[in-house]
């Protein structure tokens, strides 16, 4: 084999040192998810306590028929549930895109504001369209991660779990190809290439599910917590546990673009071409 | 049959409704057989007379013995049927009433299709494919001048041998097809019987409301020309078939036999006491079957090719289980749900009288036929496949197995208390509901959970009352079964099954489970064999609640009231039960109760001027002028109201109570006030629990008869909290029921919207790890 066509190696510790080593982004997001989770549960608050009004709920044994009974009675309560679950949602995304360039930057050991600053308005335009792009992967692999589950049932969830963050990992690769190797911003074969890249590491593949499933899974299971007795029966403490989780969730999800970061050969921009006499 | 509404319900509160456990029963005893193994066939219909007891005589009204043919191919049943019927009132009839049951399933214009529109509990009408009832010939065989003896010899002529040369009768349908009349040559008197024979074939729909085929399933329900009840003071009763309606009918004894191809596993009503190999035409293998039953009100059976059986046996009754095989495995949980509920009404309602009970488990795309009752003879569901769900998550105890305790307890609430369903429905739906539940407690303890989400437990309380917001003041419960609006299906299931249950249940949980379920023993005793009526539950129940509170405690019991609190002098908080009954049956209200306010204020002080008694008066010295003069120069000028005032009156200081703000007053200067109010008209006693603010609490019954009430509690309340044991089944709305004093009220955040709260933060926590970057 040519040194030309050698595959860069995947290395998850590696990758993931990446992101120890950037502490201050991850506490940066961390504080940034905390801030926006606590604005977009006040109004849910708000509207609770006014449902409410001058009573009180103390009867802690049929706590899910209260819950009913204040749904049904006062339907602006699920109203703004589904807004602010929604608004988080439509933010998530938002924020990928925004901070996408400028946490790659960082990842790659550039820690300049300016050189953060100026991925993140170089590729912003690309950032959004590669996001498109990845929604249809996102739907035909989604498809085949609920169809693996229906076949195959719980056995056939880390197959669900590989095919439903391919395109996340795809998308990865399209923006660190983008941010460090200059490939093309728009042009769909940047994803499609980005595909070829991921298919072809499988050590990639299989860290990259694992740590986007235990993200998914540190997630789920403190949003379980917080709802189940346990978490009642801890008070506030519940949700601080949500808080920390939501922080290794976050160094998961670093961790995945990190491996794509690491796997990458940052490259200068191509010069333009000499004119000609 | 079981609720349309309690399904959606339920489904509405299982979220991951198809993501469900297997129910875990409490282990059956050692008295039970089950498995694999057939468990031979019961010699007689009935139990052995020392464990069923006496079955009256005079209950058997009407005998039939049906022959009868399926042809598979085309799912018709072609029969002769001969019926015995006694005439035991005191009135003369010149008509014999039929009802047609299939003929509701005809047309579009029947009453039940017009109605039902093609839709039946979710299942719909498969499009031309109808059923019909044809009635071809009605003889009359014999008569009688006496209830018994000649009847039977000339019903006992087997089909085998030719039947009496008969005389043919006038019949027709009726404008509605769903009953037919038979024209007596001569009226019947009171006492004398009649045998008629007729001939009929019917034709099942595909099925979607309870009777039918689908594929190679059949199932036989309502199949056949069956009389109409002559009540002494009502007349016949035959309904037409609409809707909402059931059924109706006379005890008696039925000889059938069935000719069906010979692969079908059959299943029926009552015992089989014969199987003859046939053959039939070019060549078809059939088998003929012959099945008996004693003192049953209807006659169904079922047959299907695939049926795997699951046998059972449960104090010598034998439980036979008809499958599909890859639902073959739940078997065993539906016997054991089975055998729970057998434990608990055998022991509220006395003994089950037949020797066995056959559970049919309907084939996918023939859903419509399960649920569904008849005598020793249920149509159960399945219970919900996800086996793979963790306990952590969901468990349940619904799906399926609910069904076939619910069927099964119509054994009793009409298989055996056999009121009119037409006429009141709620008396056997809304009871028979009730009964599930005490089975469910008795099996799992009072209230017990039936979904558990993530350790969050749904009791069947809980489910009831949120079925009670949807529709539980609609209408009121006791009302003929065509009085109940096609258009409003979930008032009929909320009112009929689920406000009745807990309707009975508020009572049960008010006057004490040992009155309550002391009056439903005695109504049970009643009922049993006979046709029970809605004012003949009420009456024995009162009855004998009252005459229980009264031997428990005398003076605390009067005609149909009860005294819930006291000893029945002044003071006592009484409960008319009548009154209860009358506007939870009769009035569309439910129980709607809040607190209004609760606050503390200072305790009332000696202070200002009283009168002297007259022995202080004759104690006090007179005081001279200047004394007097003196007094007024010093409270003028110390800047005081003047102390003195009429000879005889004396001036006492005010405490500080006034005027300090109540939350800086020690609580023993403070007494609470819990302000409670009664919306809508259905007033019943409520406890009222208040906590103080040293720990110490207090239960206070309020009689709920004026429309509010302000109670007043010595020491500082904290919160107060309405009907804390959840006695009031049929008041589903609780969020109003509790509150914190109002000097705590800014301080206090709700425990449940503070934790919604919480559980929205966490989601969007979750949300923007999971999508972000």
């Amino acid at each position: 084999m040519s040194p030309r066509t050698r595959l860069p190696r995947t290395r998850p510790g590696r990758a993931l040192m990446r992101v120890a080593r950037a502490p201050g982004l991850l506490l940066g997001l961390w504080i940034l998810q905390l801030v926006l989770a606590w604005l977009l549960s006040a109004p849910v608050r708000m509207v609770g306590k006014a449902a409410m009004g001058p009573f009180t709920w103390f009867d802690d044994g049929h706590r899910l028929r209260a819950l009913a009974e204040l749904l049904i009675d006062d339907q602006a309560v699920a109203a703004v549930i589904t807004a602010s679950l929604a608004s988080s949602a439509l933010l998530a995304v938002v924020i990928s895109i925004l901070v996408g360039p400028a946490v790659i930057t960082r990842l790659h050991a550039r820690t300049s504001p300016a050189e953060l600053g100026r991925a993140t308005g170089q590729h912003l335009g690309a950032m959004v369209v590669q996001a498109l792009y990845a929604l249809i992967p996102r739907a035909v692999l989604g498809g085949l991660a609920g169809l693996a589950l229906s076949l195959l049932g719980p056995g056939g969830l880390p197959l669900a779990l590989v095919l439903a963050t391919l395109p996340t990992l795809v998308l990865d690769r399209a923006r660190v190809a983008i941010v460090l190797e200059h490939a093309r911003p728009f042009h769909p074969m940047t994803h499609l290439r980005a595909l070829a890249h991921v298919l072809r590491r499988p050590l990639w593949l299989f860290s990259g599910a694992l740590l986007d499933g235990l993200r998914i899974v540190i997630g789920i299971g403190a949003l379980v917590f917080v709802i189940s007795p346990a978490g009642i029966a801890l008070g506030g403490g519940a949700l601080w546990v949500a808080r920390l989780a939501g922080l290794l969730a976050l160094a998961l999800g670093l961790g995945r673009i990190s491996l794509a970061v690491d796997n990458a050969e940052p490259a200068e921009p191509a010069e333009p071409p000499a004119p000609t006499a | 049959m079981l609720a349309p509404l309690r399904a959606r319900t339920l489904r509405a509160c299982l979220l991951a409704a198809p993501l469900f456990l297997p129910l875990a029963l409490p282990g059956c005893d050692d008295s039970q057989v089950d498995g694999g193994e057939p468990v031979p066939e019961p010699s007689d219909p009935l139990r052995p007379l020392d464990v069923r007891g006496e079955v009256p005589q005079a209950a058997r009204i009407a005998d039939y013995w049906i022959d009868a043919r399926l042809d598979a191919e085309r799912h018709e049943i072609a029969g002769t049927l001969r019926l015995a019927w006694r005439n035991r009132t005191q009135r003369s009839v010149d008509r014999l009433p039929f009802h047609l049951y299939m003929n509701g399933f005809r047309a579009e214009d029947t009453a039940w299709m017009s109605q039902a529109r093609g839709r039946h509990r979710g299942q719909k009408f498969a499009r031309d494919r109808w059923g019909f009832v044809e009635v071809r010939r009605v003889d009359q065989i014999a008569r009688s001048a006496q209830p018994e003896g000649p009847l039977d010899e000339a019903l006992l002529v087997g089909f085998e041998t030719p039947a009496p040369a008969g005389t043919p009768l006038e019949f027709a349908e009726d404008p509605e097809p769903s009953t037919m009349t038979v024209a007596l040559a001569q009226p019947l008197g009171p006492g004398e019987s009649i045998v008629v024979e007729i001939e009929f074939v019917t034709r099942l729909p595909q099925v979607f409301a309870r009777t039918g085929y689908f594929e190679d399933f059949h199932m036989a329900g309502q199949w056949y020309p069956k009389i109409g009840v002559l009540e002494e003071a009502g007349g016949w009763q035959a309904h037409s078939f609409g809707l909402f309606d059931e059924f109706y009918a006379d005890f008696g004894n039925y000889e059938v036999r069935l000719d069906v191809p010979a692969e079908m596993v059959v299943g029926a009503t009552g015992i089989r006491v014969g199987e003859q190999p046939l053959d039939g035409a070019e060549g078809e293998a059939r088998t003929r079957l012959h099945y008996r039953a004693a003192m049953v009100h209807d006659f169904a059976w079922v047959a299907d090719p695939d049926f795997v059986e699951h046998w059972g046996e449960v104090d010598g009754i034998r439980i036979r289980q008809l499958l599909q095989p890859e639902h073959a495995g739940d078997g065993q949980a539906h016997f054991e749900a089975v055998a729970l509920t057998l434990a608990s009404m055998q022991a509220r309602f006395g003994p089950y009288p037949w020797s066995t009970l056959t559970v049919v488990h309907p084939p996918e795309g023939a859903e419509g036929a399960g649920g569904m009752e008849y005598p020793t003879f249920i149509t159960t569901s399945d219970i919900a496949e996800a086996r793979w769900m963790p306990t952590w998550l969901l468990e349940e105890r619904v799906s399926g197995l609910f069904t076939t305790i619910h069927e099964f307890g119509h054994q009793y609430f009409q298989g055996l208390f056999a009121s009119n369903e037409h006429a009141q429905p709620w008396l056997d739906e809304g009871m028979n509901t009730l009964s599930n539940e005490l089975a469910y407690a008795d099996a799992y303890g009072d209230d017990p959970w039936l979904v558990r989400l993530l350790g969050h437990e749904l009791t069947s309380t809980d489910l009831n009352l949120l079925s009670l917001m949807s529709a539980g003041d609609h209408d009121s419960i006791d009302r003929p079964a065509d009085r109940f609006s096609p258009l409003q299906d979930d008032a009929y299931g909320v009112l009929t099954y689920q406000k009745t249950a807990a309707l009975f249940m508020t009572l049960r949980g008010l006057v004490g489970a040992e009155a309550f379920d002391a009056g439903m023993q005695a109504y049970a005793k009643h009922a049993r064999f006979n046709h029970p009526t809605g004012a003949e539950l009420e009456r024995i129940l009162t009855s004998t609640i009252v005459a229980h509170h009264q031997r428990a405690t005398p003076g605390t019991g009067r005609a149909t009231s009860i005294a819930l609190a006291g000893d029945g002098g002044p003071g006592s908080v009484w409960f008319d039960i009548r009154e209860f009954l009358d506007e939870g049956l009769r009035g569309a209200s439910v129980v709607d109760l809040q607190v209004i306010e609760v606050f503390n204020r200072p305790t009332l002080g000696h202070g200002g001027w009283h009168r002297r008694s007259e022995a202080e008066a004759a104690e006090q010295p007179e005081r001279s002028p200047i004394d007097v003069q003196g007094q007024r120069a010093l409270d003028l000028l110390l800047g005081r109201g003047p102390s003195e005032g009429p000879s005889d009156w004396r001036s006492d200081p005010a405490g500080e109570s006034w005027a300090k703000p109540v939350k800086d007053l020690p609580d023993d200067a403070v007494e609470g006030v819990v302000v409670v109010q009664r919306r809508g008209s259905f007033a019943v006693p409520v406890e009222v629990l208040v906590e103080f603010a040293d720990g110490s609490t207090e239960l206070r019954l309020w009689s709920g008869q004026a429309p509010s009430e302000a109670l007043i509690f010595s020491g500082r309340i904290v919160r107060a909290v309405l009907d804390p044991r959840r006695l009031l089944h049929v008041a589903p709305r609780r969020l109003d029921d509790a509150a914190w004093s109002v000097d705590r009220a800014d301080d206090e955040d709700d425990a449940l919207t503070g934790w919604l709260a919480d559980v929205s933060q966490a989601a969007d926590l979750a949300v923007l790890g999971g999508l972000g970057l």
